[in-house]
């Protein structure tokens, strides 16, 4: 039989592979020059060529053998898309029943971390073993199990944020969770998660650094790292509840924001709270946000009004090419286009910034008639309403602002208590990280209240500052 | 079809990015025949890619679902998919740097869960879109940006270092025999559990350039002369290796250890 | 109303049960409650240490401050503790453990032989930290004894919970009982004078 050989010029490359394999040496330099400065190939002697096709394995796609007849190459063209018409569209807000019981129960912050994850539908988890959230590990392993979810002992934290992120784009809800140390290498991870859009939720309860300093003992010393860890360093939901009841309903939200917003979400405990037992109340039906899909709807921003793109799971046909690098709003990598590059920085920035109303939540206490706010996260925020209820007993004029969503940071709230306050009260288990981030958004007098020693603030130390003015 | 037609119906683009003679080339070429001769279409498959000219392979043109991951870390986005849809076909492929270096404690223990993922490890002996640094499998003495006097550290042997922490399926294939990468590749879509594949590539622009074997076709000879398949091997007696490095697939590390001259 | 308990003794005392099973009866009470637990190494002096709240309110600092009750069950915990502790709490030692000889004036102290009761009813002092919390759950009435005996059936599932419960009832019969224990004053009887309302709880 007669081989028909082509050769398509345009995509020659001019490695010469084909006059190299070619056992029947039916391939030749022409005389031609082409525009790639190399000389252009021709085929000699067709009546050789046995068919063999090591030309063609070789060739960047220039050489054609033995094509097919244009008609039925033009179904086989036609069919490749068949798969996507087949999905249908699906996500947003729904009511679920919870898993457990409703009812009063009486757990720990990280129990309450993994009850809650499996009542949002939280169905992965990738982690690794890390003092203060072990029982985070556990519990997700023997929990995951009665629910059908899957659960990965992973190598290392580098390998459970992207396991959480492979989880993700097979359309599950998938949290990991982990402590300072641990938190660091997921920065790697973190990073693609903001760039490639991946819903994920990581915790991390936080613990006395750097390194590995007090392995079990309290601290806020992340609150930055949370934030601004990653490279890229776009805008991060973080969240930091102050009680279990707190971190039940928080976990929930967190997963809900991060399949709203298409973003990793932090969520900050410590290793007071982790351990700390409380009553929580559970209702009998918790709303639900799962990510919105509709099938051929580019799966990538920039979105015209700053909404999470369409989010496909892999499976579903769409061919989505997933990436870390600068792409365009079909996963079209674009590393070398200023405007591209910028138009998608903003957007991961905007999706988060434009809803930033819905995304200031914070507990505020005697704010009204206050000469001095009390600015206060987490565990920290239950030292400090103590002390501030404590004060104005004795008739002095404080109050506290409880920031539940650390960042996006509510700086339009804290600006406008600026007009009514004389001054602003930082207390933190650290040296002051958030004191910084206060400083920077207001013009009043703001006092660091630094305790990094690896125990949670004796809220006798902030009335004693609110009232004697020393720390 | 032909391959320019697989290519036409798989790839994003004709035309790819890849330097003129780039072993990778062939990589594609023999997946999608592969792909083809199992009755598949590309996009049965899902794959998961590092960072690094392997990783441009899926992520910039091939027409399925994939995760261009971070550096190292397709293997991990692998088990993650897989597990959480046992259903998907996952497919990494990663470079040596990705898959052996920064990536090697993930390859390791994706080994000991036998996750069921097909990883092929792209080995041109060098890191080629950084510059062309040493890597963990260039071979010793070669020449590269960072030992411009030659490399003096052991290169791994990779499909060793798979069956020796219980692989139970790693293969090797040059891209000088296109027709059995064919069947290798085959051979790792089909077949269940971890699988593994050192697909050695030709990189003419960053390795040859620098170690004397300056075009593709000098690089498939170079090939061509220091690897041997096992069925080959077979037929020669160990003096006649001659220190050429044997290719296909391996079940065990006792079956591959049979092929290595003994060690003092 | 809030009250602040301490349990404080040496490792293997049950100190973290005893927390547990009277924090969960509050929570079944319908209380307010928050509870931490601290271990061996992390406190100093090898001391084991498990402190719940119980509020009608809700609590706003987590961790006790001022104890109003603190189960002492090591000398090493009286001597921690019981420097610094206000005249209006109730201490409740078990002389097994702590040494009367060496309590310090002024101190509200109920001696409750919970390891004696243990190991004459049941040959062991096991259950020691079950009498003890029955006494202190009679005399403080802190939380009603039939939420604990619910909690130590679920939390006892597999491990004695009949057994439990009757050390429970020990301990809660030790608040009805007279007071024929030597370190107890009759005529100046703290126990008689709490149940008589002579004495206020807190």
């Amino acid at each position: 039989m007669q081989h028909r050989i082509s050769i398509d010029h345009l995509l020659c490359r001019g490695c010469n592979l084909c006059l190299e394999v070619c056992p029947k040496e039916i391939f030749q330099d022409s005389a031609v020059i082409g525009s790639g400065g190399f000389r252009l190939k021709q085929v000699v002697s067709p009546e050789k060529c046995t068919g063999c096709g090591l030309c063609e394995l070789c060739c960047p796609g220039a050489i054609s053998l033995d094509c097919l007849p244009d008609e039925v190459f033009a179904t086989i063209l036609a069919g490749r898309e068949s798969r996507r018409t087949q999905s249908q569209s699906r996500g947003g807000w729904k009511e679920v029943k919870s898993l457990l019981q409703p009812g009063r129960y009486f757990m720990t912050g990280n129990d309450a971390i993994v009850e809650a994850a499996l009542a949002v539908g939280c169905r992965f988890f990738s982690g690794y073993p890390i003092t203060p959230a072990n029982e985070i590990l556990e519990g997700m392993a023997r929990r995951l199990k009665e629910v059908g979810g899957k659960f990965i002992q992973a190598e290392d934290e580098i390998a459970s944020i992207f396991m959480v992120l492979g989880a993700s784009w097979a359309g599950l809800k998938a949290l990991t969770a982990t402590a300072g140390p641990g938190f660091a290498l997921m920065q790697e991870g973190l990073s693609l998660a903001d760039m490639a859009e991946v819903p994920c939720v990581v915790i991390n309860v936080q613990r006395a650094g750097p390194s590995t300093g007090q392995a079990t003992r309290p601290a806020a010393m992340d609150m930055r790292e949370a934030r601004y860890g990653s490279h890229g360093g776009v805008e991060r939901i973080v969240l930091y509840p102050e009680s279990v009841q707190e971190v039940l309903d928080l976990t929930i939200e967190a997963f809900n924001m991060a399949e709203r917003f298409r973003t990793p979400v932090i969520l900050l405990s410590d290793g007071y709270l982790s351990h700390l037992s409380e009553k929580v109340e559970l209702s009998e039906h918790i709303r639900v946000y799962d990510r919105i899909y509709v099938p051929g709807k580019p799966a990538f921003g920039p979105t015209p009004d700053f909404s999470a793109p369409s989010m496909p799971r892999f499976g579903d046909g769409e061919n989505v090419g997933v990436t870390g690098s600068t792409h365009d709003r079909f996963g079209k990598r674009a590393t070398a286009d200023p405007s591209v590059q910028e138009s998608l920085v903003f957007h991961l920035d905007r999706k988060i910034l434009e809803h930033r109303e819905e995304l200031t939540d914070c507990e505020e206490l005697f704010l009204e008639d206050a000469e001095t706010a009390v600015v206060a996260f987490g565990t920290v925020g239950r030292s400090a309403k103590w002390a501030v209820k404590e004060a104005r007993r004795l008739g002095k004029p404080v109050g506290l602002l409880r920031p539940r969503i650390v960042y996006p940071f509510p700086s339009l709230r804290v600006r406008e208590l600026a007009g009514a306050v004389r001054k602003f009260v930082v207390p933190e288990m650290n040296q002051g990280q958030m004191f910084h981030v206060v400083s920077e958004k207001v013009s009043r007098e703001v006092v660091s209240l630094p305790q990094p020693n690896g125990q949670i603030i004796d809220p006798r130390r902030i009335l004693r500052y609110l009232i004697e003015g020393v720390w | 079809m032909n391959i320019r037609e697989l290519r036409k119906v798989y790839l994003r683009e004709e035309k790819t990015t890849f330097c003129p003679g780039c072993g990778y080339e062939i990589f594609i070429n023999c997946f999608l025949r592969a792909v083809e001769k199992l009755g598949k279409k590309l996009d049965d498959y899902t794959f998961t890619a590092g960072i690094g000219c392997s990783a441009w392979v899926p992520n910039n043109y091939f027409r399925a679902d994939n995760f261009h991951t971070a550096h190292g870390r397709a293997i991990p986005a692998a088990i993650g998919l897989k597990s959480a849809n046992p259903d998907l076909e996952v497919v990494t492929i990663g470079g040596d740097g990705d898959i052996a270096s920064i990536g090697g404690n993930h390859l390791i223990h994706a080994i000991r869960k036998n996750v069921s993922i097909a990883v092929f490890c792209l080995n041109n002996f060098i890191y080629g879109m950084t510059g062309g640094q040493v890597g963990p499998t260039t071979p010793l003495k070669s020449k590269t940006s960072t030992t411009t006097e030659g490399n003096l550290e052991e290169p791994f042997d990779l499909v060793r270092l798979v069956l020796s922490v219980g692989g139970k399926h790693a293969s090797r294939y040059p891209t000088s025999y296109p027709h059995l990468l064919v069947k290798g590749v085959e051979s790792m879509l089909l077949s269940p559990g971890f699988r593994f594949m050192e697909v050695v590539s030709q990189c003419p622009r960053q390795y040859g350039l620098r170690n004397e074997i300056p075009t593709a076709s000098s690089m498939l000879a170079w090939q061509k002369r220091h690897y041997v398949s096992k069925e080959k091997a077979r037929a020669l007696n160990s003096g006649k290796l001659e220190g050429r490095i044997v290719f296909g697939n391996f079940r065990s590390l006792k079956e591959y250890l049979g092929f290595l001259p003994e060690e003092e | 109303m809030q009250k602040e308990i301490i349990f404080s003794g040496k490792g293997g005392q049950g100190l973290g049960v005893m927390g547990r099973i009277l924090a969960m009866a509050a929570v079944l009470d319908g209380k307010e409650v928050a509870s931490s637990v601290s271990y061996g190494g992390e406190v100093t002096g090898g001391l084991s240490q498990s402190e719940v709240i119980i509020s009608d309110e809700k609590i706003d600092f987590p961790a006790v401050l001022n104890p109003d009750i603190l189960i002492l069950l090591s000398q090493e915990s009286y001597d921690k503790f019981a420097p610094g502790t206000d005249r209006k709490a109730l201490l409740f030692c078990d002389p097994s453990f702590v040494n009367p000889g060496q309590t310090s004036e002024g101190l509200r102290i109920l001696w409750v032989p919970a390891a004696e009761k243990a190991v004459g009813s049941f040959g062991r002092n096991q259950f020691a930290n079950i009498v003890m919390l029955g006494a202190v759950v009679a005399i403080t009435q802190i939380v009603r004894p039939e939420s604990v005996i619910q909690v130590i059936i679920e939390e006892f599932e597999r491990k004695n919970p009949e057994l439990n419960e009757q050390a429970f009832g020990i301990g809660l019969q030790i608040e009805r009982q007279p007071c024929d224990y030597h370190l107890c004053d009759s005529a100046n009887c703290l126990k008689a004078r709490l149940r008589s309302g002579e004495a206020p709880l807190s």
